[in-house]
């Protein structure tokens, strides 16, 4: 029986594990698109990871302790898939006709490096489960509660969490280019102007607080912005025509941000909800509200607003 | 790993002599319908972006 609940429990945890890694592998849009054979590499990589996350157990408690070095060496291979995705992304980047900049390559190389180590705690935790309690179906069960846990856990927060969006005008002053009272830029010739004015879309976000304010300034943050809108809205730009990259330029005063972006599909309501859906990047977000010198100059600043 | 440039002036186009000077490549235009074209034309060529000085001047400018 011994014998049996070894083998199973680790069934168990291998089967669980890249199920999970399967599950999420259906990628988000924002994620650049799962090739077949990237999806392969990952569902593969994730098969070695829960095997090494379903064989710990039954290891370590028949006290076979080289299992733990295994699982060190392991790790260490693992950082390699942050190395292999961010290298990826920086080769197509200079194709990208609004490129996602370093901060979000990171961001979804650092993605990519944490679900397979969930795929690893995933897996341990099914085969202990099934090990413990000599009870194969309980480990399945595990299965049905992790993950939508995982997902949960996995899920990021986004700009609508952070802040709020709204429509606003484009306008020029001679050649310079306005969102409501934002300056955005120089634009000097006349043509380019009537484009922009009959075919671009304006927007502002406005941060919720002095936390988000931080994480906006971010030009990482603002790239990816930029980025996810254009790949959702289409962009009417080509590599001769620079002066239609979607701008966003920070307002000193209030610290909003102003966005003109030129679209193929031209619709107010999809601009705003793409923008609400970015994800904010772990590298830009900044907490200067948890500080207590950060906590005085947002009471100040809001003293003289 | 990109790394971030500064912008970089590529050429100025006017029809007003007076305003322009210096090492950088000047195109001299016959009137302001003409400079604009010119302005407009270069653009796409050094996929820069056209900017007014107001004075008369286009400069693009690469960034």
């Amino acid at each position: 029986m011994n014998e049996g609940i070894e083998l199973t429990a680790m069934l168990a945890g291998i089967l669980v594990g890249t199920v999970t890694r399967g599950v999420m592998l259906r990628s988000d849009y924002r994620i650049y698109p799962s090739y077949p054979h990237g999806a392969i590499t990952h569902l593969s990589l994730g098969l070695v990871a829960s095997f090494l996350g379903g064989v710990a157990v039954p290891a370590l408690v028949s006290q076979e302790y080289t299992a733990a070095t295994f699982l060190a060496l392991a790790a260490q291979q693992f950082r390699e898939i942050r190395d292999m995705e961010r290298r990826t992304l920086t080769e197509i980047e200079a194709s990208e006709m609004v490129p996602r900049g370093p901060e979000y390559i990171e961001a979804i190389a650092r993605i990519f490096e944490a679900r397979n180590y969930l795929a690893i705690l995933v897996a341990l935790f099914s085969s202990g489960v099934v090990y413990f309690t000599e009870n194969i179906f309980l480990g399945v069960l595990g299965f049905f509660f992790i993950v939508p846990a995982s997902k949960i856990f996995m899920k990021g927060r986004k700009i609508k969490d952070i802040a709020t969006v709204k429509s606003a005008q484009i306008n020029f002053r001679a050649s310079d280019l306005y969102v409501d009272n934002i300056f955005l830029m120089n634009i000097g010739h006349p043509e380019h102007r009537e484009i922009i004015r009959n075919k671009g879309l304006g927007a502002i976000i406005k941060p919720k607080d002095e936390n988000a304010s931080a994480t906006l300034t971010n030009k990482g943050q603002r790239l990816a912005i930029s980025h996810d809108c254009a790949s959702m809205l289409g962009i009417y730009k080509d590599v001769d025509t620079p002066q239609f990259t979607p701008l966003i330029r920070r307002d000193l005063k209030s610290g909003d941000l102003g966005m003109v972006i030129v679209p193929i599909a031209k619709d107010k309501e999809s601009l705003l909800e793409a923008i609400l859906y970015v994800p904010v990047l772990e590298s830009s977000i900044k907490k200067p509200l948890s500080s207590r010198a950060g906590r005085k100059a947002a009471k100040k600043s809001s003293h003289m607003k | 790993m990109q790394k971030l440039e500064a912008p970089e002036l590529k050429a100025a186009v006017t029809n007003k002599k007076e305003n322009v000077n210096g090492a950088i490549p000047i195109f001299l235009a016959k009137d302001e319908e003409n400079a604009e074209e010119i302005a407009e034309k270069l653009g796409k060529i050094l996929q820069g972006v056209v900017h007014s000085l107001e004075n008369g001047v286009y400069v693009i400018v690469k960034h």
